[in-house]
């Protein structure tokens, strides 16, 4: 449920900081995906070493981000989460930057419908998906993503991928969760390349992307004061 | 040179899971942005994976160069524009799209490359379809070099070896980390499967020329 209370930290507008990182996939299509009532900047990812983050509603971070500098910066980054930022997290995470992230973890490719993503709590976020064809790209599957990260205590599981695996069991886990720190910001992770290639051009209705965005900031989900 | 191979990273995912992968045949994890706190002389060979950060290759291009130069082994994967910031060879890249990306979901269907002979040692390690995804860009060919894998009709050459002085670099625009790294495309793991052992093998003295 959107929120009418919630002053974002950008002033009158939710502000947007697009980390640009290594040949980050949509470099240069950012600032038309991100709603335009919003306020967009774009930065390099290596100033964010230096930058004020106080009046930044959601840093975004694509696929392709350098992970060893992110953790050299942890503690500025846990801080901007603890005065209420959000984080909007694209990428496999090898090296958890953030205490809330683990490691990615591959789920098997087959069967092929192992692949296929279905909805677990999807709210304001995935709610307006259609989870039989949001996630492919032309067709294909695996473009979305192929494997998931552990979410902390408390976090609301989005969506889902795996299944059965060889030796009969189930391996499955989110591959897109959500998290509010308690008492601070919340940390959104798609565990693929990049979320804003799915359901999210501008004349897309309903638009992914924009849903997302309006559900970190505006949303009560998770919600507040859920078990750390 | 006291140590084999040094796999250069820029800290994007794919290539931190590559080393981890693969670092049983790797002796460091260099981080592209103070590169220049390390001597590459140390290495025999130096492995730039594709997708590096472009802007640091560039800032870090004298000392790669100088290794090369003084007699190193240098192998760069595209996409990462070497033509913009290798300076003590010549290398003409050329834009070429593959011609169908999806050329595998059709019966039959192959990437328009193939291995010349007589079989270059990496093309007699890695066989013609652990090669073959996709691409970018292709290359001139030097009239020094070796081809390991042209385009169909010598329209092109998507990986090359050619001795540079003392040196030697092996140029690639085949794109096999970032698809590994990212658990995507069976044929790129197959690929660095075969590229791995037979590097370590060829720096080490052990490979068959």
């Amino acid at each position: 449920m959107a929120r009418t209370d919630i002053i974002p930290r950008g002033g009158a507008r939710p502000h947007l900081l697009y980390l640009r990182s290594t040949r980050s996939w949509n470099i240069d299509r950012m600032g038309g995906l991100i709603p335009q009532d919003w306020r967009y900047s774009a930065a390099d990812v290596y100033d964010l070493q230096e930058r004020v983050l106080e009046d930044i509603d959601v840093l975004f971070f694509s696929g392709m981000h350098d992970q060893l500098f992110l953790k050299s910066i942890e503690p500025k980054l846990v801080a901007y989460l603890s005065a209420g930022g959000h984080f909007l997290i694209n990428g496999h995470i090898i090296l958890p930057w953030l205490p809330c992230l683990k490691p990615f973890k591959a789920v098997s490719p087959k069967p092929f419908t192992n692949w296929m993503i279905r909805p677990a709590e999807p709210g304001a976020y995935f709610g307006r998906m259609d989870f039989e064809n949001y996630h492919r790209h032309e067709g294909i599957l695996g473009q979305y993503a192929r494997g998931y990260s552990d979410a902390p205590e408390g976090a609301q599981h989005l969506c889902l991928i795996g299944g059965p695996t060889p030796d009969g069991g189930i391996h499955e886990g989110p591959v897109d969760w959500v998290w509010r720190m308690p008492g601070g910001g919340k940390v959104f992770v798609h565990n693929g390349d990049h979320i804003e290639g799915f359901c999210s051009d501008p004349r897309r209705q309903p638009n992914l992307l924009h849903d997302i965005l309006n559900a970190l900031v505006f949303s009560d989900e998770p919600k507040a004061g859920a078990p750390v | 040179m006291t140590k084999d191979i040094g796999f250069v990273t820029s800290g994007d995912g794919a290539q931190l899971q590559c080393y981890r992968d693969y670092q049983s045949y790797l002796d460091a994890e260099l981080y592209l942005r103070t590169l220049d706190r390390v001597d590459l002389t140390d290495f025999k060979a130096i492995v730039i994976p594709d997708f590096s950060h472009p802007d640091l290759l560039r800032r870090q291009a004298r000392q790669i160069n100088d290794y090369l130069a003084s007699g190193g082994f240098l192998i760069v994967f595209e996409p990462n524009r070497m033509d913009e910031w290798l300076d003590v060879v010549e290398v003409q890249w050329f834009s070429r799209e593959t011609e169908d990306w999806k050329w595998w979901m059709k019966p039959g269907g192959r990437m328009e490359a193939y291995q010349p002979e007589p079989l270059h040692p990496m093309a007699r390690a890695i066989p013609q379809a652990d090669m073959c995804w996709h691409f970018f860009g292709a290359f001139r060919l030097p009239a020094d070099a070796t081809p390991i894998l042209n385009l169909d009709n010598d329209e092109g050459c998507l990986m090359y070896d050619q001795r540079v002085g003392t040196g030697r670099l092996i140029a690639s625009t085949i794109d096999p980390h970032t698809h590994h790294g990212r658990r995507f495309m069976p044929a790129t793991t197959r690929f660095l499967n075969g590229f791995y052992p037979w590097l370590k093998a060829e720096v080490s003295g052990r490979g068959a020329n």
